[in-house]
């Protein structure tokens, strides 16, 4: 990716709390209309490196540019192109959702307008009420709300989700999509995975400070090498051995099987000519390949037993 | 702890245009019309800013005697009240909240300078307190038939405490732990101080070394100014002496305020 087409960048990034590193030569490259995902554990500096990215936190040592500046000196013409949800911003006011709306676009130009934005996040029916009586979702809906007001070209979303029902998640979702789609670029940080997975197109996991791995979903999946695991009902308590199979687990609460194999096609033809043959009996099969969030649990644990960086 | 190096050469990422933004002044006057509407809006600060003071100025002049004399004292007494509860107390106990819930770490990354904010939340206070101060004085004209005798002197008096309540509510937000302690400690600090002032009630009867004390604080030579005002007594030099004392209480404040201020939460959440 050349330098022109990126819009974040950071280079061998440190920041350190006393004695403490808490970031250590952090690289971070995101292009243009990128969706580009932080992942890691808690205490990992997740926080700390998108705060060095918004400008809200000066790295010690290393380099931050976005949109062609250093964050950290940015102007106000600067902040008006990047939108940001924090994590742990809990807006309250005794003013109502249209208000403090309207007091936000007064910071803009050319900001987006009411009836846009409230429709842009589900609001429009509580433009009247005070923000102190919103449930914690229609806050968050709200946070979203005043992130797009400028129509930012950068995107901070910090657990832009949190406590919004399953519906509401795949609103916003939709709307980060059309966002992206109109040319932003997005920074997401979250711990739901499946939110991960439907939304970035690239994902970095940080961890002790350092990125990881980082790559597409698909990449991330593929070097992982997690078996498939092929699942099946039978009252039979033993199982003849099949070649394709790594391993085999009977829960025996509900005569359930569950076999993990890198050829998920072959195991189940092996299992086809078991039931034909009538050495089992076997109903309701599935085959499930590794969830998102298997897979980030496998690369953490790889990570935090490798010790040094590796990224993919 | 590292140094902070940034003389590398750019990383030329895409630069993108600055959008334009609206001038600090103009954006000042859109926030401060949403602030004062969040104040007025806001009970509690309804009662301590007007509500208490109107009740101490009726109060301490019926057990008074409700003499001409008891209410000139107790008039510019409360107006005091209550420009330290709208600024001081009133800013203290909002700016932890803001710091608290995250709210002042966000107007950071506003494409607005902090500064604009914050001074829309003095100027928001301090319209509040006008309004309650300028209130208290039409109830002494109505009540008790009581006038300041010098209305400049007054008025100066009490922009110096707007300004000084301010500066020491800004200066002193950065010591609250948390939103909770924020009305408790600021109420303990600005009690004693109205008290040792002679807002509640006069000190004429204390010791000397209490009197003394007392002149080297920020809300008592300007109060004493403006009771001094009521009576007509009030001299330029006495104006000029408080103006010197609360500058340096302004000063020592902005101080502070510079070197202590947090935008960030003490806690997460």
């Amino acid at each position: 990716m050349s330098d022109a087409s990126l819009i974040v960048r950071a280079h061998q990034v440190v920041v350190a709390y006393g004695a403490t590193t808490v970031l250590e030569q952090v690289d971070v490259a995101v292009g243009a209309g990128e969706v580009w995902a932080l992942l890691g554990p808690n205490g990992a500096g997740k926080t700390t490196l998108i705060e060095c990215l918004e400008g809200f936190r000066r790295p010690n040592r290393g380099q931050v540019e976005v949109l062609g500046r250093d964050p950290w000196r940015a102007p106000p013409g600067w902040r008006a192109l990047v939108g940001v949800v924090l994590q742990d911003c809990r807006i309250d006011a005794d003013l109502s959702v249209a208000e403090y709306l309207q007091m936000h676009r007064a910071y803009y130009r050319q900001p987006r307008s009411l009836d846009d934005l409230l429709a842009l996040v589900g609001l429009q029916h509580l433009a009247s009420r005070r923000v102190h009586r919103l449930s914690g979702g229609e806050r968050r809906r709200l946070d979203l709300a005043i992130a797009l007001v400028g129509q930012p070209r950068l995107l901070f979303l910090d657990e832009p989700t949190t406590g919004f029902d399953p519906q509401a998640r795949r609103e916003v979702w939709e709307v980060i999509r059309e966002h992206k789609a109109s040319g932003a670029t997005v920074v997401l940080t979250s711990h739901m995975l499946d939110e991960v997975e439907a939304l970035a197109d690239r994902v970095a996991i940080l961890v002790d400070g350092q990125i990881r791995r980082e790559g597409t979903v698909a990449h991330l999946r593929q070097t992982a090498h997690l078996p498939n695991v092929v699942s099946f009902a039978t009252p039979a308590e033993a199982l003849p051995r099949l070649t394709s199979v790594v391993s085999t687990r009977r829960d025996a609460a509900t005569d359930r099987w569950h076999l993990r194999t890198y050829d998920p096609h072959t195991t189940v033809r092996e299992i086809e000519a078991l039931t034909n043959q009538g050495q089992v009996n076997v109903v309701d099969v599935a085959v499930r390949s590794p969830s998102f969030e298997d897979v980030y649990l496998d690369l953490l644990h790889h990570v935090q037993a490798e010790g040094g960086p590796a990224h993919a | 702890m590292l140094e902070h190096d940034t003389s590398s050469p750019p990383l030329e990422t895409r630069k993108v245009p600055l959008a334009p933004v609206p001038g600090p002044l103009a954006t000042l006057a859109r926030q401060l019309r949403f602030d004062l509407l969040a104040q007025v809006r806001n009970p509690a600060s309804a009662l301590f800013t007007l509500g208490l003071p109107l009740l101490f100025l009726v109060t301490f002049t019926t057990i008074g005697g409700g003499r001409d004399a008891t209410a000139r004292y107790y008039a510019p007494a409360t107006m005091a009240i209550s420009a330290m509860s709208a600024t001081f107390t009133s800013l203290v106990i909002t700016l932890t909240y803001l710091r608290e819930y995250g709210m002042l770490k966000h107007a950071q990354l506003l494409p607005v300078r902090a500064g604009v904010l914050l001074a829309s939340r003095v100027l928001a206070a301090s319209c509040v307190a006008a309004i309650s101060i300028v209130l208290l004085g039409v109830v002494a004209v109505l009540a008790y038939d009581v006038r300041p005798e010098q209305p400049v002197h007054v008025v100066a008096a009490m922009l110096g405490l707007l300004i000084v309540g301010n500066a020491l509510g800004i200066a002193i937000t950065p010591l609250m732990p948390n939103e909770t302690a924020a009305s408790p400690i600021s109420n303990a600090v600005s009690l004693p101080m109205l008290l040792l002032s002679g807002a509640f009630f006069s000190l004429d009867a204390a010791p000397e070394w209490i009197r003394t004390a007392a002149s080297a604080l920020p809300v008592r030579p300007l109060l004493m100014v403006a009771i001094d005002a009521y009576a007509g007594r009030a001299a330029w030099s006495e104006l000029a002496v408080a103006a010197g004392i609360t500058a340096g209480w302004v000063l020592a404040a902005v101080f502070t305020a510079a070197w202590l201020f947090t935008w960030i939460p003490r806690r997460r959440r």
